[in-house]
């Protein structure tokens, strides 16, 4: 149990030792842009994760807080919300980056580098888009209903229910065929899945951008975008919806999805753990030769993987627009989350726990970088800070070394071989 | 009595003068049809230049929405331009968000509604974005510039939007392209196949047909509004392919078109900014388009307390929309740098806009709103 917590305890440190360099290397640029390092740094993290009135990194436990009677008193900042808590809105980013770091993980874990995941999620996105305004506009018909506000209350709430899970359920197929393409050219031609996955991506954008600009665009709009989704779809966020009071919510559109893509994250920590099919896949991505020497079918496992991942892929850009952004708008499909999602994976080292945290960690520096202007300083140096926090946390074995060497010289061992695991 | 004695004297002189003046002009009048008089060399002295007093209104603030990052030295600069203008003259407290493209959009207008500023101006932000947000924080106040709203605009009583056409002045800068070409074959270069974009390019397009009803009219679309390179390959094709002149109406990207113009020694019409000094002898004219104007008049409806929630629609007759050759911006540059066959014909080119300015003002002239027909 000791080794166990001191195991965690190591494995926490160095994210945070990088994130650590990494802001000290970039005060270096950031004094160069003739820029306050520390406000910028209080600035970016209070945009990221604080609450109303943050001004400093103590704020974003405990806020001065103007009573109603003109005095003040101290509230613990992650539950006060007034005006709209910066969290809700790093939860609702989260909720994407979540899901396509799984994806990628999946891939991952069975050997393959597959970062196919923005392809699959616009892909995912665009479909459910459609589907989510066509999908209720043919049961309208099919039930004779010619206005929707109309509609028997029985009818709606059956396609609240069915129409948003149909859509999943869509998003997440196209998502899994367009992963599977990379895998089948994996296993049967031996295409390097990296290099496929890129192609493929590149032509789901321009696939997503031509049905945006184009077959599905719903008006002379200057900025080309679907149809919106139709209510029935919607995954009405907190703010609209279950917690419409909570004013902590308010202004962000985190709803549902948040919750599903935990429940996916648990799902998935106990598939690639726990179950048979998820230790072939391990095996499989460990060592492909040894596990067709161990009589795991390693194709098939590579195969699954693939599908479970664009499976996830198209989740993500499911709920995105199901419970989001509600239609595609032309330049949505270079948003770029699934890359994040990658990033995310590898900064959490593909661990599923260190993925939900990750997830929110860079949800909110993102967040809190382009949000910098607000505190009237150029964006580009949240870019910076945030390029470098990657870089250093990329450095995995090189804070690995640097840890196991402070601790010798700070503990001198007794035994001269000791044993880490416990074992006798 | 030597006082008396001088004002009458100056009273006398100043009505001699008067009169002589007079005369002199209704003179000219007869033959002044082949001279062009430029009002921007011509002597103001009766011209007063307000001084510009700095307000204190320290306890009212704005947040601004750039749809893509500043740098395009042209529409987004533009409106910067008169945030600025707005915070250094009336002295409000001004935020300037830079958003990177239209996903940013949502979050960046939320963000910025968070902090409850007095109003929230989007520039070019998706009707039904601000549509949903007007409607779900209904105590702040949206302005919104560049947003077209085909299904009719929604009653909202936190919505005001400004929307300047330009199909007016793009056909005065279409006159100047169709009258200095040499090889009767001129163009445009759009950012996308919007009617937005389509209101500056068809009115360019009647313009330049206005004088040259033989001219061969190209045209082609980028795509996109932050893509020069593109624009650039675009340009040069059009060029090779015989053109001289391109309206550019791209953004960022139109920076491409220019380019192209000044590398292969062709000829290109600027857009919303004042563009004629990036490549002296370049560019002929810029047709301006005064976004700086409509935000600058946002903040000033709060501060005043005029704000009113609607529609206003501005152009040239408002002063929103005009070429850089206008009195106000008087951009002489072409006349500097140009080729000599070309600046030869300015006078005439001059007269024959401002005719057809006049035209247009009286209302004799309509020129095709392509907006308007989108909307149909």
């Amino acid at each position: 149990m000791v080794n166990r917590l001191r195991q965690t305890f190591k494995s926490l440190s160095i994210p945070v030792l990088a994130v650590i360099l990494g802001l000290i290397v970039s005060s270096f640029f950031v004094l160069m842009a003739g820029t306050d390092p520390a406000q910028t740094y209080q600035r970016m993290f209070c945009e990221g994760f604080g609450s109303k009135g943050c001004q400093t990194f103590s704020d974003l436990l405990v806020v001065q807080v103007e009573t109603e009677d003109g005095g003040v008193s101290s509230v613990f900042a992650p539950f006060y919300g007034v005006g709209g808590h910066r969290m809700a809105v790093v939860l609702e980013r989260a909720t994407l980056l979540i899901l396509t770091a799984l994806s990628a993980t999946v891939a991952f874990k069975a050997g393959l580098f597959s970062i196919g995941m923005d392809g699959q999620f616009v892909l995912g996105a665009i479909t459910v888009a459609f589907f989510g305004y066509w999908l209720p506009t043919q049961v309208y018909m099919l039930a004779g209903v010619s206005d929707p506000g109309a509609a028997p209350q029985a009818l709606l709430s059956v396609m609240h229910v069915l129409i948003p899970l149909v859509c999943i359920g869509l998003a997440m197929a196209v998502g899994a065929v367009y992963s599977w393409i990379a895998g089948y050219l994996k296993v049967k031609l031996n295409v390097n899945e990296l290099i496929s996955t890129i192609i493929l991506n590149a032509i789901a954008v321009q696939i997503v951008n031509y049905l945006v600009r184009y077959p599905l665009r719903s008006d002379f709009n200057s900025t080309a975008r679907t149809q919106r989704i139709d209510d029935t779809a919607w995954l009405i966020p907190f703010n609209r919806g279950l917690f419409q009071d909570v004013e902590w919510f308010s202004g962000a559109r985190l709803g549902i999805g948040i919750i599903i893509a935990i429940l996916v994250a648990v799902l998935i920590w106990f598939f690639l753990w726990r179950s048979t099919a998820g230790y072939e896949q391990r095996m499989a991505g460990g060592s492909r030769r040894f596990a067709r020497f161990g009589g795991i079918p390693s194709e098939r496992a590579a195969l699954r993987a693939m599908l479970l991942s664009g499976a996830l892929s198209g989740l993500a850009g499911a709920l995105a627009i199901l419970g989001i952004e509600r239609r595609v708008i032309d330049g949505y499909a270079t948003s770029g989350f699934g890359f994040d999602g990658v990033l995310v994976a590898i900064l959490a080292r593909e661990s599923v726990p260190g993925i939900i945290l990750v997830a929110m960690f860079f949800a909110g520096l993102q967040q809190g970088a382009t949000n910098l202007q607000f505190g009237d300083l150029p964006r580009q140096l949240g870019g910076i800070i945030i390029a470098f926090i990657i870089l250093f946390s990329s450095m995995e074995n090189f804070f690995r070394d640097l840890i196991t060497r402070i601790q010798t010289r700070l503990r001198p061992r007794k035994t001269p071989y000791p044993n880490e695991a416990g074992a006798p | 009595m030597s006082r008396r004695f001088l004002s009458l004297l100056i009273v006398l002189t100043l009505i001699m003068v008067g009169l002589f003046s007079l005369g002199l002009t209704s003179a000219q009048e007869g033959e002044s049809q082949a001279e062009w008089v430029d009002p921007c060399t011509a002597p103001t002295s009766e011209a007063t230049v307000e001084a510009v007093v700095p307000q204190d209104n320290s306890d009212i603030s704005f947040a601004i929405i750039l749809p893509n990052p500043r740098g395009d030295r042209s529409f987004i600069d533009s409106a910067a331009a008169g945030a600025e203008r707005a915070i250094a003259e009336l002295g409000v407290v001004g935020t300037i968000v830079e958003t990177s493209g239209a996903q940013e959009h949502d979050a960046a207008v939320r963000r910025a509604v968070q902090d409850r500023p007095d109003i929230v101006i989007t520039i070019a932000v998706d009707a039904p974005i601000i549509q949903e947000i007007a409607e779900e924080f209904p105590d702040q106040k949206f302005g919104a510039q560049e947003t077209f709203f085909f299904a009719g605009v929604p009653d909202l009583d936190n919505l005001a939007l400004y929307n300047i056409l330009t199909h007016e002045n793009s056909y005065l800068a279409g006159i100047a392209a169709g009258m200095l070409t040499r090889t009767k074959k001129v163009g445009a270069v759009g950012g996308m196949d919007t009617p937005g974009i389509n209101l500056f390019i068809v009115g360019y397009e009647e313009g330049v047909l206005s004088v040259c009803p033989d001219c061969e009219l190209v045209r082609s679309y980028v795509g996109d509004f932050s893509d020069p390179v593109t624009a650039k390959e675009q340009a040069l094709t059009l060029y090779n392919e015989g053109a001289d002149i391109l309206y550019q109406v791209a953004g960022r990207s139109g920076e491409g078109v220019l380019l192209a113009a000044s590398e292969t020694g062709n000829f290109a019409i600027g857009v919303d900014s004042n563009q004629d000094d990036l490549y002296p002898g370049t560019i002929l004219v810029s047709a301006m388009k005064r976004v700086d104007n409509a935000v600058f008049s946002f903040v000033k409806s709060v501060v005043d307390g005029t704000y009113a929630p609607g529609v206003t629609t501005v152009g040239l007759r408002e002063g929103f929309a005009g070429l850089s050759w206008d009195v106000g911006v008087c951009s002489r540059t072409f006349d500097q740098y140009g080729p000599e066959d070309m600046v030869a014909k300015l006078p005439a080119v001059r007269k024959a806009i401002d005719e057809a300015r006049e035209k247009i003002l009286s209302g004799e002239l309509i020129v095709t709103n392509a907006l308007e027909q989108a909307s149909q």
